[in-house]
């Protein structure tokens, strides 16, 4: 039994230190969130939402966490570990096939075409503007039994959205290779 | 996770809370990010982008936020050479723009509903449309 009244103390400890960290970090929000969260919550409190937030779901949630402690710290130790790695890859988890392709290309059509004009010199007048480091170290991974062809991946998404994904992908001997991407655009599956 | 804080907008003449982030979508495309620091929970991203429409076009105008080592982020600290403005050429999709009453208050990213949204549709940085979403069910969407 002492051994379950320790693990349940340590649990109120640890919710409690995550928690005043919290609101010490909260202390750092702009004067114009504070007003936007407290004028929301003055509307709040009348309606049956509120009660159930907080005289239910609350309680019970913090039930629930300190039985379960551990897997929190874990969590929270695993997320400032992975802080110290740096940003992921940027170029995601896009997956190419074969009828995804459009057209071959080469290194001067595809330049020409992504060329971006501005009026305003707010781009610099690149291939790909603020993208084109993106693109020299795209052409840094092609050889010369390199082909370059644009692509478009429609997948399918939760909540019936497709996903459309383009840009230009290095196939050398038939095998997809590094790829750069144009942009995403999301629409409702008709 | 706590409420947002939205990006800026001026457009037409008006300010706008902004709940879309374009400047994540040049992250995503590979564009040099930096390593901001989240320095409230209603500001996970790390920064606040200020942005202006131009002729059509979507601009970058201003940058906010803190690095890592505690220096300020400006526009240049991500665009290089760019100390002013920075044409949103990657940028292709909706960006809403809540307005008029808040209906329904969530605490979590921009979940919140207000009585409108104004969605302005963008391709590779260009306006090419927009409509007013009405929240309240007895009014209809119109086209901007």
């Amino acid at each position: 039994m002492n051994y379950l009244y320790t693990y349940l103390v340590l649990g109120v400890l640890v919710i409690s230190t995550i928690q005043l960290r919290l609101l010490y970090k909260r202390r750092g929000d702009h004067a114009e969130q504070r007003d936007f969260t407290a004028a929301s919550r003055t509307k709040n409190w009348r309606n049956s939402d509120w009660v159930i937030d907080h005289l239910f779901i609350l309680p019970v949630a913090c039930v629930v966490a300190i039985c379960i402690w551990p897997i929190g710290l874990f969590w929270k130790l695993s997320k400032w570990f992975d802080r110290e790695e740096g940003p992921s890859n940027p170029e995601g988890s896009v997956v190419i096939r074969p009828g995804d392709l459009i057209e071959r290309l080469n290194i001067g059509e595809i330049e020409a075409r992504e060329m971006v004009a501005d009026p305003l010199k707010a781009v610099p007048e690149l291939p790909f503007g603020h993208l084109h480091p993106v693109w020299k170290r795209f052409l840094q991974d092609c050889t010369d039994h390199t082909e370059i062809w644009s692509f478009n991946v429609r997948s399918k998404q939760i909540y019936g959205r497709i996903e459309q994904t383009s840009g230009y992908v290095a196939v050398t001997n038939g095998e997809m290779g590094t790829h750069i991407l144009l942009g995403k655009k999301w629409r409702v599956e008709d | 996770m706590t409420a947002q804080f939205a990006e800026r907008l001026l457009y037409q003449g008006e300010n706008y809370a902004m709940c879309t982030n374009p400047l994540t979508d040049y992250f995503e495309l590979g564009g040099d990010q930096p390593r901001f620091v989240a320095t409230s929970t209603a500001l996970w991203r790390g920064y606040i982008g200020s942005w202006e429409i131009v002729d059509k076009r979507l601009y970058l105008v201003a940058l906010e936020g803190v690095l890592q080592g505690g220096a300020s982020a400006t526009l240049e600290t991500v665009f290089p050479g760019f100390p002013d403005r920075v044409f949103a050429h990657w940028y292709s999709g909706t960006v809403r723009l809540p307005r008029g009453e808040l209906l329904n208050y969530v605490h979590g990213g921009y979940a919140s509903t207000f009585e409108m949204d104004i969605l302005l549709d963008f391709e590779r940085g260009i306006l090419t449309g927009g409509t007013v979403r009405h929240n309240k069910p007895s009014h209809a969407n119109s086209i901007v």
